[in-house]
């Protein structure tokens, strides 16, 4: 089998394809053409090394893209919100209360899980290759905010829609339009994917120093507090104490319930076997 | 004294925009020119730079179009102007480490 015949069976194995792969493969057969001499590398490290940087790239774009489509869908919804001026109405459709709870915490885990990939994202900005645990991390956070954004959209605005409100119809094709425009980028981040070693990270990595140094449960734990205590602020505020102590601590709860059940999967905490090797 | 791949990390992006200021190259020319340029000391494995033109590429910094030469079809590289802007930087930035370097080391 020729260099070529080789590279070009890496790049596929490597999940590279269609016209970068065949761009790849005639750059490097221009090359040998030059210098039939010339010591290229062994096609597996130069794919894998294509995988790795591509790979790493689209994960961090695919985070970016859909924040700012998030960021989009969630600006509309507030407006509509706000058109509207009554929570109940805007989610009373198609279930009612349940569609008012499942709404409020889907948006909220789209706000979480979108806002971390994003840092997460951000911090890696300038590094050519990240870890494929990382990648791996980034690209659970997107698909987590986006179908929680879809579920926020599509249990938001039923009734306003029926009753041929057309700024609600607008507000939510606006929605459906940005999150729609996410999905290229979140597709083309499915391969290549970075077969870099290394570690995925925890909440410490997203965060820097706005972490204060806080191991990641620590740090929720305070995050939910303090959410808590601006909630039920507010509540006093509004002159409705009760309700706003009730809705604060609801909300500091599903901060933590939140992390308890997500936080593992979308790489707010470290692995077990992480753990263990950082203990070590 | 060669300078092996090993040393060369970091830089390797720095170097390929530079060659690239005299005009449009394809992977070939600009490795080449890189030896050239180099008296021959840049031990550069040669599979590296072409992963490193594309995430130029993707980054901005390098423009790439088809050309084809005797039948052949060639990639051919130029800088942008954000790769201009980048190179200017990181000469800023490479000098000043030099600099640095190069006092510490001669005191």
């Amino acid at each position: 089998m020729s260099y070529l015949d080789s590279l070009f069976e890496e790049l596929t194995a490597a999940g590279i394809r269609g016209r970068l792969r065949a761009r790849v493969v005639t750059e490097f057969a221009d090359h040998l053409e030059c210098d039939p001499g010339a010591d290229l590398g062994a096609p597996a490290l130069v794919a894998r090394r294509f995988a790795d940087e591509l790979g790493s790239f689209r994960a961090r774009r695919a985070a970016l893209v859909s924040f700012v489509a998030l960021g989009v869908a969630g600006v509309a919804m507030f407006v509509l919100f706000l058109a509207v001026n009554d929570f109940q109405r805007v989610w009373s459709w198609p279930l009612g209360w349940p569609g008012l709870a499942v709404g409020a915490l889907a948006g909220q885990v789209a706000l979480a899980s979108g806002s971390l990939a994003m840092l997460r994202a951000w911090r890696l900005r300038g590094a050519r290759v990240v870890s494929a645990a990382t990648v791996q991390v980034l690209r659970r956070r997107v698909r987590l905010a986006l179908i929680g954004g879809w579920i926020t959209v599509l249990a938001c605005g039923g009734e306003e829609i029926t009753d041929g409100h057309l700024l609600a119809v607008v507000l939510m094709g606006v929605s459906a339009l940005a999150l729609l425009a996410a999905l290229p980028s979140v597709f083309g981040a499915a391969r290549p994917v970075s077969a870099a070693p290394g570690p995925r990270g925890d909440l410490g990595d997203d965060l820097g120093p706005l972490s204060f140094g806080l191991e990641p449960g620590a740090f929720a734990l305070l995050f939910a507090g303090l959410l808590a205590v601006v909630v039920t602020l507010f509540g006093i505020v509004a002159g409705d104490p009760f309700d706003g102590a009730a809705r604060g601590l609801a909300d500091g709860g599903a901060c933590l319930v939140g992390y308890l059940l997500l936080g593992g999967y979308v790489g707010m905490r470290r692995s077990f076997t992480e753990r263990v090797a950082a203990a070590k | 004294m060669a300078i092996d791949a090993e040393e060369l990390k970091g830089h390797l992006d720095g170097l390929l925009l530079a060659v690239l200021t005299g005009g449009p190259l394809h992977g070939y020319a600009v490795i080449e020119a890189l030896k050239a340029r180099s008296g021959g000391e840049l031990a550069l494995s040669e599979g590296t730079v072409y992963p490193a033109l594309h995430r130029l590429e993707r980054e901005g910094l390098l423009a790439s179009e088809w050309s084809s030469e005797s039948g052949r079809r060639r990639r051919v590289y130029s800088l942008t102007r954000r790769g201009e802007r980048a190179l200017g930087e990181r000469r800023a930035r490479w000098e000043s480490f030099a600099g640095t370097i190069g006092a510490v080391l001669a005191a």
